[in-house]
């Protein structure tokens, strides 16, 4: 972004003749405001979809009237409705940290935007260590999550916020073990970088070239489902269990930030593992061959890794809170250490 | 080891049963929705389908047969004699002696059982293909099927009625009348020994015995 904000200086005289941190507080507004609207986009599209999704898996049609085909307008319209409602505080509530745990929730998960590569070029802000950035981040919305359920001063709430916290804990570790795997085969830290990497069509795609790795992408694609609380590893909002969990109390836009999140983080979860595993903006086949854009490519992989997460979850039903933790504890944290090593006695043999 | 295998085969027993039930799901996703876009798309009702009840009135011969049949007693039936002219004919070629004043179901009891179709002599009773039962207010809970008509000409022939009972009951006295002025002027030319058995001999006759018998004892 920074080269972007240099670049725009260079070339055109208006951008020139202001002050550098100025052109650089603009660039760093217009990315916000792209990603923001990219952000919200992927709040309506991912809900539609998932709707769309379960209906059919249930034989159902899912929304089908509102827009007329495909009921298209139908998250548009809940959106309107999210925004028009009461905000209601419990009278019991700790104001401060009930309305301050939606825009952190919020906040952390749309900080992590910043370093996601679309593609390996366009990519907001080009951190050296992008994928240290986007695990350190993603990890504050538990502090959110656990200000929403201790503020709503109610049971579920609490139930559920103590649960988010121990799990997304315990999978913090699997998920960054398996990273690590990653890094130490690419090299580099750079989420760009790691996308160059696999550039070059499929058999150059982490997951492919390395059967290690393949396991170390399973492990993360579970974890990363249990830190993001998809089903199955849906405990802290449990509905069967817990009402809501720790957004049982949250109603009107507050909620919207809590679902906008929840959506946010499967992308984030999803784009990771596309960066990491899938070849970022590499194609099946080679550019030179098959000249789609990086980004297409990206997206494309990143969406059916949703589809994947989805269709997940409308098969499988919830784990019990012991198995949850045996899952993560006794197999996906053992087994990422394994690999862990046995990337690195491959990498020694090399 | 048996503790290391069982860890192991858990594992492969996760992922590959995870894997057979997302063949099913994915199986389903290409299937045909049931869904049915109701207020749009108007279900198919089976022949024999129980809806709401119908009566043709113009058959019903008020014969309460079907308000005895109902369970909840939900059907209200009020008739009334018809006169000897005002005999009418249903459809199937049934004599209609009685106006059909008051023919009311009360849906709100219904509970469509079906109980009341068969017993009806004339099938004028019928359950119909329809489904939306929901009205807006509780009056219309309530088919009324007795027409207006009807009740006018009943009221009317209700007149008639009354004297044709009239006549008969004079024509009656008259022949009782010239039955007793026959027997006692056979009496008299007989100039026979009882007059009185003669008189008494025809009345009880027509009431029966049990009427008579049964009667006496409460009284």
């Amino acid at each position: 972004m920074k080269e972007w904000a240099d670049q725009l200086m260079a070339t055109y005289s208006l951008f020139g003749g202001l002050p550098p941190e100025v052109v650089y507080g603009m660039a760093m507004l217009f990315w916000g405001v792209v990603l923001l609207g990219w952000l919200a986009f992927l709040g309506l599209s991912l809900v539609w979809m998932e709707r769309k999704i379960s209906g059919r898996i249930q034989s159902r049609v899912g929304p089908a009237h509102v827009g007329g085909r495909f009921g298209w307008a139908q998250t548009i319209a809940d959106t309107l409705k999210l925004l028009t409602k009461e905000d209601t505080i419990p009278k019991d509530a700790d104001r401060l940290l009930f309305n301050l745990a939606p825009i952190l929730v919020m906040t952390a998960t749309f900080m992590t935007f910043a370093a996601i590569p679309f593609g390996s070029e366009l990519i907001a802000a080009d951190l050296n260590i992008g994928l240290f950035y986007i695990l350190a981040v993603s990890s504050l919305v538990v502090v959110g999550i656990i200000m929403g359920g201790w503020a709503s001063n109610n049971k579920w709430s609490l139930y559920g916020a103590m649960r988010a916290a121990a799990q997304i804990v315990s999978y913090e570790i699997p998920v960054a073990l398996s990273l690590i795997g990653v890094v130490m085969y690419v090299g580099s830290l750079n989420l760009a970088e790691i996308s160059a990497f696999q550039e070059g069509g499929i058999w150059k795609w982490n997951i492919v070239r390395n059967p290690l790795l393949f396991a170390s992408g399973i492990v993360f694609f579970v974890a990363s489902l249990a830190e993001i609380n998809r089903i199955p590893f849906d405990l802290p909002e449990a509905e069967s269990e817990l009402v809501s969990g720790y957004n049982t109390e949250y109603s009107g836009m507050k909620f919207a930030l809590f679902f906008l999140a929840e959506f946010a983080n499967m992308f984030v979860a999803a784009a990771v593992m596309t960066a990491a595993f899938l070849g970022g903006g590499s194609g099946i086949l080679p550019r030179e061959i098959l000249p789609i854009p990086g980004v297409i490519n990206f997206l494309l992989k990143v969406f059916a890794m949703i589809l994947v997460m989805m269709w997940l979850r409308w098969t499988l039903p919830r784990l019990r809170v012991d198995q949850l933790m045996y899952v993560c504890w006794k197999v996906l944290i053992p087994a990422s250490f394994v690999l862990l090593l046995a990337v690195g006695a491959v990498i020694l043999l090399q | 080891m048996t503790q290391l295998k069982r860890y192991f085969t858990n594992i492969y027993k996760a992922i590959a049963t995870t894997l057979i039930g997302m063949s099913v799901t994915a199986r389903y996703v290409f299937k045909k929705p049931v869904t049915e876009f109701y207020p749009y798309q108007r279900p198919k009702v089976s022949p024999r389908y129980r809806g709401l009840l119908h009566n043709k009135i113009e058959d019903c011969i008020g014969c309460l047969a079907c308000a005895r049949a109902c369970p909840v007693n939900c059907i209200y039936i009020d008739t009334q004699k018809r006169s000897k002219e005002a005999v009418g004919q249903a459809s199937d070629g049934t004599p209609i002696k009685q106006w059909v004043t008051q023919f009311d179901i009360d849906m709100s009891l219904c509970m469509e059982c079906g109980l009341c179709v068969p017993p009806c002599p004339t099938h004028c009773l019928t359950m119909s293909h329809e489904y939306e039962l929901a009205v807006g207010e509780r009056q219309g809970m309530l088919l009324v099927f007795a027409t207006e008509e009807d009740k006018r000409s009943a009221k009317a022939d209700a007149e008639v009625l009354e004297r044709e009972k009239a006549e008969k009951a004079a024509k009656a006295a008259a022949a009782k009348k010239a039955a007793a002025e026959k027997k006692a002027a056979e009496a008299k030319k007989a100039e026979g020994a009882k007059p009185a058995e003669g008189e008494q001999a025809p009345e009880p006759k027509p009431d029966g015995q049990e009427g008579g018998d049964k009667e006496k004892p409460s009284a």
